[in-house]
């Protein structure tokens, strides 16, 4: 393998660039679009004005939580500037923390927190209200929360025994907080996802449409040295032709499982996606097939243009029947079929198996057992 | 020694050549001569492991083609032909892809040296930039590395220049005399045969060869049956 390592060198040496290029072209063809999206979601947030009278923690954190939302983009400013911006159209709306609001919601008391103004432009007002109101019902929330803690703890240390009825009533009281409580959590749940719509994109989708194309650029050294004029020299060296390239398939898929292991790190930190050990295994799958494919086809071909061009068309098939780019929710539904036999389907589910991986496995078992007649 | 047994070869029924038999020494040179198409590149392809043979056994020391294929391999120089090099890699490249995956291991100043041996000093320039006898060369000193018993070339000299030519058969006769290797090469340039070869195979239909060089004094290997 050493003696593999070292003429693929030799090779690499000569096209370096393009080399390196086609490694990191899918890794950074994502990374590319993703900046790309957040560049296009700031232009289109919705520009808020916020006047925050009341300076108390659990005002701040209410600011802090708006300015966490990716749909809007919050400006802090007095009053008079807030209502002269809006006037021009330049906020979409003001909202005002009252002076107190903390207070108020100590007390239990939900009304007139917040002052809210609108222009006749104001197209996002509704859901930018709803909004705010979910934030301050979630602290109400949680303030009633750690008033019931705080009177349990008191019941607690007050008297060592409790009568049934009491733990029944105790026991009702917290649930019915938790439950409080969950809904809310549900209901940011749903805000995530709403912005998850937004930004409607899966990343692995389109990482697997530029691997698949990059793979396929990659793998070209099967026709170029398949069909060089040194080839019946492999039958006075180490290895046949067949093994030289088989060893070269490993070297290659090592070396792109490698990038591969990179990406989801990479994803991790910029995009922020967990990969899960399904999905891992899922990204080794897809990574085997991907090569033992390209590896068999370039060594069907004899011309590169023709690899190249039959590469492309075969990757834009792909990436378009898996839905990864446009959803295909009713062709799925109508030829159930397909998420069976597409290679990319089983992969963006994070299925355990694929069967093209046991496909091009036995192809390549077959490919390398065929005698060839000359040269064997 | 090479011993050649009785060996023809047939294309779809087609005979190239019939009961061919012969032997070849160490430090011999043999010249192998014949009109276009007369079967020296399938001669040659054969005794390479190359073909089999559709009759007849061939004997490499101990060792039978049919038998040892795998091991008569190892012990085997071919020229091929046409050129067989990286087009886009050095030509210390080329020497040193081919050392990796060879049988044989040598450094980098033995690759070097084989190279220089046949005047072919431009060590570090990309091959495609070499003159057609530069690249002559490098075929052959690939073919080398391994440091092969029987070496087998395919025109050799073919379309380069008479300097370079010497040059090359200057080189063989020195592997001949002080290696004691077993050399087999076709050419159509009779000079050359005339004074490299102890002894020259001619296969084909066509006498002109054979009598063109018998003429000259030089010793035909007889053929069984290869010329009616
Ligand atoms: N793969 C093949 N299938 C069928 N016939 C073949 C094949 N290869 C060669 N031949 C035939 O065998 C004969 C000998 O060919 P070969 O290449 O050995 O000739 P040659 O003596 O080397 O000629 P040249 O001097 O042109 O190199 C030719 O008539 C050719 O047409
Ligand atoms: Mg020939």
């Amino acid at each position: 393998m050493k003696s593999i390592i070292q003429t693929r060198f030799l090779h690499w040496k000569h096209h370096f660039y393009s080399f390196v290029f086609w490694l990191f072209f899918p890794l950074a063809s994502v990374i590319f679009l993703h900046y790309l999206l957040i560049d296009v979601q700031t232009e289109s947030k919705v520009p808020v004005g916020l006047v925050v009278e009341d300076q108390t923690n659990t005002a701040f954190e209410l600011v802090k939580e708006l300015k966490q939302s990716s749909l809007l983009r919050i400006y802090e400013l007095d009053e008079d500037k807030a209502l002269q911006q809006l006037k021009k159209h330049e906020l979409d709306s003001v909202f005002i923390i009252k002076d107190g609001y903390e207070e108020k919601m100590h007390r239990g008391s939900r009304n007139r927190l917040i002052t809210s103004y609108q222009s006749d432009l104001s197209f996002a007002y509704t859901s930018v209200s709803e909004m705010v109101a979910s934030f301050v019902q979630k602290n109400t929330g949680r303030i009633k929360t750690a008033h019931t803690v705080l009177q349990l703890e008191k019941q607690l240390t007050n008297s060592q025994e409790w009568t049934k009825d009491e733990i029944i009533t105790t026991s009702k009281e917290i649930e019915t907080n938790q439950n409080l409580l969950s809904t809310q959590f549900q209901y940011r749940d749903q805000v995530n996802k709403r912005e998850k719509q937004v930004s409607l994109w899966n990343p692995w989708g389109i990482w697997i449409l530029f691997a698949s194309l990059a793979t396929f650029f990659l793998f070209d050294w099967v026709i170029k040295e398949n069909n060089a004029t040194v080839k019946p020299r492999f039958v006075f060296i180490r290895f046949s032709f067949k093994k030289y390239a088989l060893l070269n398939l490993t070297l290659y898929t090592c070396l792109l499982l490698f990038i591969d292991v990179i990406t989801i790190f990479v994803f991790h930190y910029i995009l922020e996606i967990l990969t899960h050990f399904s999905q891992i295994i899922a990204i080794v799958t897809i990574r085997m097939i991907l090569n033992g494919f390209a590896f068999l086809f370039a060594f069907k071909m004899k011309r590169l243009v023709t690899y190249y061009s039959l590469s492309f068309i075969i990757t834009l098939l792909l990436a378009l029947t898996s839905g990864a780019i446009i959803p295909i929710d009713h062709l799925v539904k109508n030829l159930p079929t397909i998420s069976v036999i597409h290679p990319f389907i089983p992969f963006l589910e994070g299925a355990l198996h694929n069967i093209w991986l046991y496909i091009v496995g036995l192809l390549i078992i077959i490919w390398y057992a065929r005698r060839e007649d000359t040269y064997a | 020694m090479l011993n050649v047994e009785r060996i023809s070869k047939t294309y779809n029924k087609q005979p190239i050549f019939t009961d061919v038999s012969f032997s070849i020494h160490p430090g011999e040179i043999i010249g192998l001569v014949g009109e276009n198409g007369a079967g020296k590149s399938t001669l040659l392809h054969v005794l390479a492991t190359l073909q089999m043979p559709t009759t007849g056994s061939i004997q490499l020391y101990d060792w039978y083609y049919q038998k040892h294929r795998k091991h008569v391999r190892r012990h085997i120089g071919f020229v091929p032909q046409d050129i067989a090099i990286w087009d886009n890699f050095t030509v210390r490249e080329n020497m040193v892809f081919f050392e990796k995956l060879a049988w044989k291991n040598k450094s980098e100043k033995g690759l070097k040296e084989l190279c220089l041996d046949m005047n072919l000093d431009r060590w570090h320039d990309k091959v495609h930039t070499l003159s057609g006898g530069m690249k002559r060369k490098l075929n052959l000193a690939i073919s080398l590395i391994h440091d092969p018993a029987l070496i087998l070339l395919d025109e050799p000299t073919v379309g380069i220049d008479l300097k370079s030519k010497k040059e090359i058969a200057t080189y063989l006769q020195k592997l001949a005399r002080n290696q004691q290797k077993m050399v087999l090469y076709t050419s159509h340039d009779m000079d050359e045969i005339k004074a490299l070869c102890s002894k020259v195979i001619c296969i084909g239909e066509d006498p002109f060869y054979r009598n063109l060089l018998q003429h000259a004094g030089k010793k035909i290997v007889p053929l069984n049956n290869s010329f009616p």
